[in-house]
C-alpha cells in the first residue's frame, strides 16, 4: 500500500493512503477548498481565510490518534465488556477515518452562515413543527449518492467491505452502525476531534491564543468507561481532568471572542440574506423561488446544491447580484449592534429586551441569538472522568463538573443582540438611552 | 420584529420536573432526555428537539443546553446527586412564571404528557434507556422502509445495547408492542 504525506500547519504532516487520496481527489471533497471555515470572519480577523478542506484532513488525523490511543490502552476491556473483535476494531478504525474525513462535505457556502437557507422537512404529522435540514444531512446525501464508487470500489476496501451507506449511517447515528456507534463520540461529542481541530486551527490562522489546550495530554488519558447508568462512554482518566478543563475554557474563549463576536455575526446575517436574494433570482436550475437550497433528497438535488460554494457566491456578488446585503458586504457597511443582554440573560433582562424591541420597531435590522446548532452554542459542558480507584474494577465515571469548580461556575451563553443599519444607529441608540434612563427612574 | 424564545420547550421541562417531583420519582438529566424523546416519538408532541443515536441511546444536545439555561432562569434546580454521581432536577422559584409563558402549549398536550408520565414516569433510568433505544430503532426502520423480522430487530438492539440481556430486550419489545408504541414484528 502506498502512503502520502500532506503538509499541515497544525500537525506538521498528515499521512494518507492511496484509497484516501482518491477520496480526497473526488470533486465532492475538492469542493471544500472553496468553502471557508469561518465565513467572513476575516472582516474582523484578517487571517481567517482557511477552508473546510484542511479542517477535514485535521479531523481525520486527530480522530485516528484518539482511536489508536483508546484501543492501545483498553483493547481487553473493549473485547471482553463491549463485544468488539480484533477484525471489528481494525474495520472501525477505517470507518472512523473515512467518516471524519467526509463529515463536512455537505457544508453550505460560508459554512454555518448558509445553514439558514436549508429548507424545511416534510411534516410527519399535522401538529408537528417543521424541522429544517442540517448540513449533516447534506453530507449524508453527498456520500450516499455521489461517493459510492470511490468508497466501495478501491482494492484496499476488499479487506473491509465498507460501503458508502456504512459511512453515512455512522455519521448520522443510524442504528445499523451498531456498536461502532461508540466511536461517534469521537466526531460529535464533548471530546470530539471536530472541535479539537477547529479550536487549534482557527486560533492558529486568526492569530489568537484562546483556542489552545493540551491535546497531547487529553489524547493519552482518553479511555472508555461507564457512566452513572452503566452505559459505555468516552472518558478521561483522572490524570487528564485539568487538560479537560482547558478544553472547555478554550471553547468558552473562542465562542465569546471569535465565533459569537458581534461584527462577525453581522456578516453571517448579511451573507445569508445576500445568498437568499441570489437563490430567488438565479436562473434555473439554481433558482429557488422560496430562496432556499434544494432538499438533500435525490442525486439531482444534491448535485444542484453542491454547485454552490464560496467562489460561486463571490462571482454572483461581483456581477451585481445579492441585493442590498451584498453591497453592505462589499462596502464593509455592516449593521451595528446597539444593544445586548448579558451572556446569560435573566427573566428580567428578557422582558427588558422585549420592551426595547417594541420601542425600536422597524428601526431594527435583525435580532441575533446563538442559534440551535451546537457549533454556535456554548452550553454547560460536561466530561466523564474515570477515577484512578475505579480503573481496574467498576470503571464507573464521575462528572467533571462535580470535580471542577471552574466548570461548575460556567453558564450557557444565551446572549441576545439588536442590530440596526448604520444610518439608523444614532437614532436607535437615543431611543435605547431614553428607555434605560426612564427605567432607572431618572427621566 | 420579535425575539424567538422557545418558551414552550422551557415550560415543558419545568412541567415534567414538577410532575416527577410531585410523584416523588427520581428525575435526572438522562431521564429528562429519554422522557422528552418518548413524548415526541411516541405521543407526537412537537417540542422540536432533534435527537441522534449514541451507544448510550437517543440524545439531544439542544435539550441539554435548554436545561442548563433553565437552571439559570430559576425554572428548575439542577444539583449534584451524591448518591448516584449524576444530577437531579427539581422545581425552582420561577417555575410558575415559565409555565405561564406557554400555557397554550401545555394545555394542548396535557393528555399526551399525562399518558407519558403514567406509562414511563415510574420506570428506572436504565429501563428508559432501553425503551427509547427500541423506539428509535423502530422509527428508523419504518422511516427508511427497512423490513426487519423480529429476530433481526432484536439482534440490532443487542448490538447497540450489549449490556442488556436478550431476555430483557425481548420482554421490553413485547411490552412496547402490546402498548402499540412500536410496529409488531413476526
Amino acid at each position: 500500500m502506498k502512503y502520502y504525506e500532506i503538509r499541515d500547519p497544525v500537525f506538521g504532516f498528515i499521512r494518507i493512503n492511496e484509497w484516501e487520496r482518491d477520496i480526497i481527489d473526488h470533486w465532492v471533497f475538492q469542493r471544500l477548498r472553496r468553502i471557508r471555515q469561518l465565513a467572513w470572519t476575516d472582516m474582523v480577523y484578517p487571517g481567517a481565510t482557511h477552508t473546510r478542506f484542511e479542517h477535514s484532513l485535521g479531523v481525520m488525523h486527530i480522530a485516528t490518534q484518539m482511536f489508536d490511543s483508546i484501543v492501545a490502552k483498553d483493547q481487553d476491556f473493549l473485547k471482553s465488556e463491549l463485544g468488539f473483535t480484533e477484525y471489528g476494531l481494525q474495520r472501525d478504525r477505517v470507518l472512523v477515518r473515512l467518516a471524519s474525513l467526509l463529515h463536512d462535505v455537505g457544508h453550505a457556502p460560508f459554512s454555518h452562515a448558509g445553514e439558514d437557507l436549508m429548507p424545511t422537512k416534510p411534516s410527519k404529522s399535522a401538529t408537528t413543527k417543521q424541522e429544517t435540514y442540517k448540513h449533516e444531512e447534506y453530507s449524508e446525501a453527498a456520500i450516499r449518492y455521489l461517493m459510492k464508487d470511490v468508497i466501495e470500489e478501491h482494492p484496499i476496501n476488499e479487506n473491509y467491505r465498507i460501503t458508502a451507506d456504512d459511512v453515512a449511517n455512522f455519521l448520522t447515528g443510524k442504528p445499523s452502525a451498531r456498536r461502532s456507534l461508540l466511536w461517534r463520540s469521537l466526531l460529535d461529542g464533548q471530546l470530539d476531534a471536530d472541535r479539537a481541530d477547529y479550536l487549534l486551527r482557527d486560533s492558529l490562522h486568526i492569530g489568537v491564543r484562546y483556542g489552545k489546550f493540551d491535546l497531547e495530554r487529553l489524547m493519552v488519558t482518553l479511555t472508555v468507561a461507564f457512566d452513572e447508568h452503566e452505559q459505555p462512554v468516552l472518558a478521561i482518566e483522572d490524570g487528564g481532568w485539568h487538560a479537560a478543563e482547558g478544553l472547555i475554557i478554550a471553547r468558552y474563549m473562542m465562542f465569546t471572542q471569535v465565533y459569537y463576536q458581534h461584527t462577525r455575526r453581522a456578516y453571517d446575517y448579511h451573507i445569508s440574506q445576500a445568498m437568499q436574494h441570489i437563490l430567488s433570482e438565479a436562473p434555473r436550475p439554481i433558482q429557488s423561488p422560496q430562496g432556499k437550497f434544494c432538499a438533500p433528497t435525490s442525486e439531482e438535488n444534491i448535485k444542484n446544491y453542491l454547485t454552490w460554494n464560496d467562489w460561486f457566491v463571490y462571482g454572483c456578488i461581483e456581477a451585481g447580484q445579492g441585493g442590498e446585503h451584498a453591497n453592505l458586504i462589499k462596502e464593509r457597511r455592516h449593521y451595528r449592534c446597539i444593544y445586548e443582554t448579558s451572556e446569560t440573560p435573566s427573566l428580567e433582562e428578557l422582558a427588558t429586551l422585549d420592551e426595547i424591541t417594541d420601542l425600536l420597531g422597524d428601526t431594527i435590522g435583525f435580532i441575533d441569538q446563538p442559534p440551535s446548532a451546537t457549533w454556535y452554542k456554548f452550553g454547560k459542558e460536561d466530561i466523564h472522568i474515570l477515577p484512578e480507584t475505579n480503573r481496574d474494577n467498576s470503571r464507573r465515571t464521575k462528572l467533571l463538573s462535580s470535580m471542577s469548580s471552574l466548570v461548575k461556575g460556567l453558564n450557557p451563553i444565551e446572549q441576545k443582540r439588536i442590530y440596526v443599519p448604520w444610518e439608523r444607529k444614532t437614532q436607535a441608540e437615543s431611543i435605547v438611552a431614553k428607555y434605560v434612563k426612564k427605567a432607572k427612574g431618572d427621566g | 420584529m420579535k425575539i424567538d424564545i422557545p418558551w414552550h420547550r422551557y415550560a415543558l421541562i419545568v412541567l415534567l420536573t414538577d410532575r416527577m417531583h410531585a410523584s416523588r420519582q427520581k428525575f435526572g438529566k438522562t431521564a429528562l432526555q429519554k422522557l422528552v424523546y418518548l413524548l415526541q416519538a411516541v405521543f407526537n408532541v412537537p417540542a422540536g428537539y432533534q435527537y441522534s443515536l449514541y451507544l448510550h441511546g437517543p440524545f439531544c444536545s439542544e435539550l441539554a443546553n435548554d436545561l442548563d439555561y433553565l437552571h439559570c432562569l430559576g425554572g428548575v434546580q439542577v444539583s449534584l446527586d451524591s448518591s448516584s454521581s449524576g444530577y437531579s432536577i427539581t422545581p425552582s422559584e420561577n417555575a410558575q412564571i415559565i409555565k405561564d409563558k406557554a400555557n397554550d402549549f401545555l394545555s394542548e398536550y396535557q393528555s399526551e404528557i399525562d399518558q407519558l408520565l403514567d406509562t414511563f414516569g415510574p420506570r428506572r433510568v436504565k429501563e428508559l434507556e432501553l425503551f427509547s433505544t427500541i423506539v428509535f430503532v423502530d422509527r428508523d426502520a419504518v422511516n427508511s422502509g427497512r423490513n426487519q423480522d423480529r429476530d433481526h430487530f432484536i439482534r440490532e438492539i443487542q448490538n447497540i445495547k450489549p449490556h442488556f440481556s436478550r431476555e430483557e430486550i425481548v420482554s421490553t419489545i413485547a411490552e412496547l408492542e402490546s402498548l402499540g408504541y412500536i410496529q409488531s414484528r413476526t
